[in-house]
């Protein structure tokens, strides 16, 4: 045991470079959000811009193709490879805020019914499964009906209806920590429920967390598309690649890659995200205990 | 006579991210019919490695060698996997530390209990039945018949660790493996089982290979006794050899740790052994206990001959006193 | 004469669900339990598993709260107490040194929590009496920024005593501190665990379910069974003549490595009771090989003989001829 130990740094970080998925995931995310914070550096172009006398140009790879827009362009001139950088931003912001909203919501919830038990449970519990009756894609299509659709409605109806999952597994983790003997010594120290909370439940349970959190993301991002395809989401001409895909439907035979390229970035997208949660579950085990 | 089991030059090498990792390290010992060798040391030292490498229960990431590993006439080594399914549950069986975890929750105690019989002798449920119910009530079940209907999570771990012991002798084996079949249990329940143990064990002729940590059990139950530490044998004898007069300092060490009301005087500073065992990853030289040893000397640098005292053999560079 | 820590017909019920439609069971862990904890003692606790030797623990602690009786710390009632308070003078140490240290916590942090929550001194100051215990119990102070799964199961277990000992209680409540680890571990705590009782002027109550560390390190033994105690004496006359056919069993089961002796009969039967029915009468009864009538009906009192006291009718002046 006197042999010098590894720094847990150098462990983290051979762990993480080691992980293929983790690594995959983080580069195409870190693409992604480059692309969504420098959007306006990379755009070769305006995405709002029409120009209608080059309307549904293919792109490059196509004999009819050229350097001008490299992904071609939509039914309105709009430089198609703008547009998808733009999307990044919508997917990225309405993934982030809902992440964070529902998290809150969720993790507050889940901690107090797995920390607490008794009644608090069977409240928290019984406002889960309420929640879990409703459908989201309905509420959110009245909510919108009755407000008008933006990206601040899409935001507030996904992060106040998602937060569901967190609760149910932050709760489930909870119960789990609670019951370990270092959360006991931290309360006979006289530590302040919110101290044991805080500082001895919630690093434990932060692995889980932000499993959920990732794959809630991806899902949040997903459903954005979705709301928009079916023009419940962000309004045109925001372009959003779920919205980009209800555009080209129309053209689809035509024009497939007017669907292919959103879709493919959407799925590029999601599919980071997981294993970005994926990688973290598996790199974040706490040593020892094998 | 020849041994009932015979084990020389036995190694087990685990691949852990780090490396190999040497859990049994040439280890030699042999089992009459009928006798009982606790296998004792502390945990890391090898001895459930021993144990699962007797059974061929070996984990996936671990490396079974050994010069020469015979039971009752069969080459364990050379065998197929098949032989070696053959053999274990019906003239080799194993009784887990952890009952629970070892009876299958699905089923009752009667359809596991069958099972194996008829796995390995065949003949008709009835017939496995009645055998189930007479062993059932050799371990000192009451209402056997009843009992066969009901399922694990009903029984105490006592009533547990009966009914596993039932199950290692349905098929009438010639050894059993135990490794740290009392310790989930009561101080109390574990009295009574190891004297049930050892009771069945005279009555049905079996010979016993005893894996714990206890010294307490291996003193009280023991014929002979093999001290395992950084997967190696560093001593063994009759209990009688051992307790009376380690030869090891480990050994010496061990017994000196614990308290015995009587012998020990209350409050008075115990025996202890300084450090920790080493790891036993990568290429291990010398004697592994000299780091914690306090007549360690230049020469345990290399590997400690063994030393040789009417049947009582321990592998330390000073002979004996 | 004031007892540090007076536990009065103490009682904790649990009620344990047993499936969705079954009706719900009361436990009850600890059952009546009547201590005194005298100051610089060691008060051994003894018993098996289901005996309510932990949750006793947890509510000495004030971790859970009692649901009848009073405990008092040098004769203030631990519900009026602030729990700081009493977290200034009772700390624990755990039975397993892996649940029992937060693993996402540095061991310097971990050590030093109860200073923090204290307010005591700014962080370099917690720091340093952190690294300055962590020394005092046999850790080298470069352990300090390491992390729990880096340590041996001795090494945790020092830093779970550290982190007790940091603020200096009085009461330090031992609950199966050794019973996790290899013996020749436990030997190693068992003694500076006596160090430090002497150093600091500790008391202990050290719960465990092996006799013979009891004997070791305790001045006077509680038994229990089945949330009960069912022998209170000074640990020598404990171990000289047990009065309870429990604590008699209880004593002919610790398997001392003494070859030839062999194995005990402990006149046990197999009759474990169902902590969630347990038997009307002694709790002890059916497994009794002394049990008579009287012990199926009545619940025994505590009954004085010498320095001892026992909750067995055979001790019992009304009923002891019974036994003869």
């Amino acid at each position: 045991m006197d042999a010098a130990l590894p720094s847990r740094s150098s462990v983290l970080r051979s762990r993480i470079l080691g992980h293929a998925g983790l690594m995959t995931g983080l580069v195409l995310l870190a693409a992604a959000l480059v692309c969504a914070i420098f959007a306006p550096l990379l755009s070769p172009h305006d995405p709002y811009f029409q120009d209608l006398s080059a309307r549904l140009v293919p792109p490059v790879w196509h004999p009819r193709g050229d350097w001008l827009h490299p992904l071609g362009t939509d039914n309105l001139g709009r430089d198609y490879l703008s547009r998808t950088i733009y999307g990044a931003r919508v997917s990225l912001l309405i993934g982030l805020s809902v992440m964070v909203v529902s998290g809150l919501i969720g993790t507050a919830m889940g901690l107090a019914a797995g920390y607490f038990g008794g009644r608090t449970d069977m409240v928290v519990s019984f406002v889960v499964t309420a929640r879990l009756a409703m459908p989201v894609v309905l509420v959110a299509l009245a909510v919108v009906a009755l407000v008008g659709g933006s990206l601040v409605v899409v935001i507030a109806v996904l992060g106040l209806l998602k937060w569901d999952r967190f609760a149910v597994v932050m709760r489930a983790a909870t119960q789990q920590a609670r019951a370990q003997d270092y959360v006991a010594a931290a309360k006979a120290t006289g530590a302040s429920t919110f101290r044991v909370l805080l500082g001895e439940v919630l690093p434990n349970i932060l692995p889980q967390l932000v499993v959920v959190a990732t794959l809630e993301m991806a899902s949040a991002i997903l459903l954005e598309a979705a709301l928009s395809f079916l023009g419940l989401g962000v309004q045109p001409p925001l372009p959003s690649w779920g919205l980009m895909v209800s555009e080209a439907k129309a053209y689809m035979f035509f024009s497939f890659w007017m669907i292919a390229i959103p879709g493919t970035a959407l799925g590029l997208l999601v599919l980071a995200i997981n294993l970005v949660g994926d990688g973290i579950r598996d790199v974040a085990a706490p040593e020892g205990r094998a | 006579m020849s041994a009932l089991l015979s084990v020389e030059g036995l190694t087990v090498d685990l691949a852990v991210p780090a490396g190999t990792l040497h859990a049994v390290r040439d280890v030699s010992f042999e089992v009459a019919r009928g006798e009982t060798l606790c296998v004792v040391g502390e945990s890391g030292c090898g001895k459930s490695m021993t144990a699962l490498a007797l059974m061929g229960l070996l984990p996936r990431n671990a490396r079974r060698r050994a010069r020469r590993l015979v039971f009752d006439g069969v080459d364990l080594a050379a065998a197929s996997p098949a032989r070696t399914n053959a053999l274990r549950g019906a003239k080799l069986s194993m009784i887990f530390q952890e009952p629970m975890t070892a009876l299958n929750p699905a089923y009752t105690i009667g359809n596991q209990l069958c099972e194996v019989y008829r796995r390995h002798k065949g003949g008709s449920r009835a017939a496995a039945r009645e055998r189930a119910a007479f062993l059932l009530g050799k371990v000192g079940i009451a209402a056997a018949g009843e009992r066969l209907g009901q399922y694990p999570h009903q029984l105490s771990g006592g009533l547990r660790q009966r009914v596993m012991i039932a199950m290692a002798l349905m098929c009438g084996p010639s050894l059993i493996v135990a490794d740290e079949p009392t310790t989930a249990l009561d101080v109390t329940i574990q009295a009574q089982i190891l004297k049930l143990l050892k009771d069945l064990q005279a009555e049905f002729g079996m010979a016993l290979v005893l894996i714990t940590h206890d010294l307490g059990v291996v003193a009280r139950i023991a014929d002979r006794v093999a001290v395992m530490y950084a997967g190696e044998v560093v001593e063994r004898g009759t209990a009688a050899q051992v307790f009376a007069a380690p030869r090891h300092p480990y050994t010496a060490g061990l017994i000196d740790c614990i308290p015995v009301p009587g012998r020990t005087k209350p409050g008075e500073r115990l025996g202890a052994i300084p450090g920790t065992v080493p790891a036993l990853v990568g290429t291990i030289e010398g004697c592994a206990f000299r780091q914690r040893c306090a007549f360690a000397q230049p020469a345990c640098a290399s590997a400690p001959p063994v030393h040789a005292d009417a049947g009582h053999e321990w592998a330390c560079v000073r002979g004996a006193a | 004469m004031s007892a540090l820590m007076q536990v009065e017909g103490v009682h904790r019920a649990f009620s344990v669900s047993r499936g969705l439609f079954a009706r719900k069971r009361t436990l009850h862990a600890v059952n009546g339990i009547d201590l005194e904890i005298e100051k610089g003692e060691v008060l051994g606790i003894v018993g098996e598993s289901g005996c309510g030797k932990s949750t006793l623990a947890r509510i000495l602690l004030g971790l859970i709260p009692a649901s009848a009786g009073r405990i008092a710390l040098s004769g203030t009632d631990l519900r009026g107490l602030d729990r700081r308070v009493l977290a200034a003078r009772v700390q624990p140490v755990f039975q397993d040194p892996y649940g029992s240290l937060n693993p996402r916590k540095r061991i310097a942090s971990i050590v030093a929590l109860p200073l923090a929550v204290h307010g005591m001194g700014d962080r370099t100051e917690q720091r340093r009496r952190a690294i300055e215990m962590l020394e005092r119990v046999g850790l080298p102070a470069r352990l300090a920024d390491n992390y729990p799964g880096q340590l041996s199961g001795g090494q945790r277990q020092r830093v779970a005593i550290a982190r007790a000992l940091v603020m200096r209680p009085e009461i330090v409540i031992c609950d199966e501190p050794t019973s996790a680890l290899d013996v020749s571990v436990q030997s190693q705590i068992l003694n500076l665990l006596m160090d430090l009782r002497q150093e600091f002027g500790l008391t202990y109550v050290f719960i465990s379910h092996n006799l013979a560390v009891v004997e070791h390190i305790a001045t006077r033994v509680a038994v229990m069974y089945l949330g009960r105690v069912v022998e209170l004496a000074p640990a020598a006359e404990i171990f000289a003549r047990p009065r309870h056919p429990y604590t008699q069993a209880l004593l002919a089961s610790v398997l001392t490595p003494e070859p030839g002796k062999g194995l005990p009969d402990t006149h046990l039967g197999l009759a474990f009771p169902d902590p969630l029915d347990p038997p009307p009468g002694c709790g002890f009864n059916p497994r009794c090989a002394y049990a008579r009538a009287v012990c199926r009906e009545r619940v025994p009192a505590f009954s004085e003989d010498g320095p001892a006291k026992a909750a067995c009718h055979a001790y019992d002046p009304t009923f002891g001829k019974e036994f003869a």
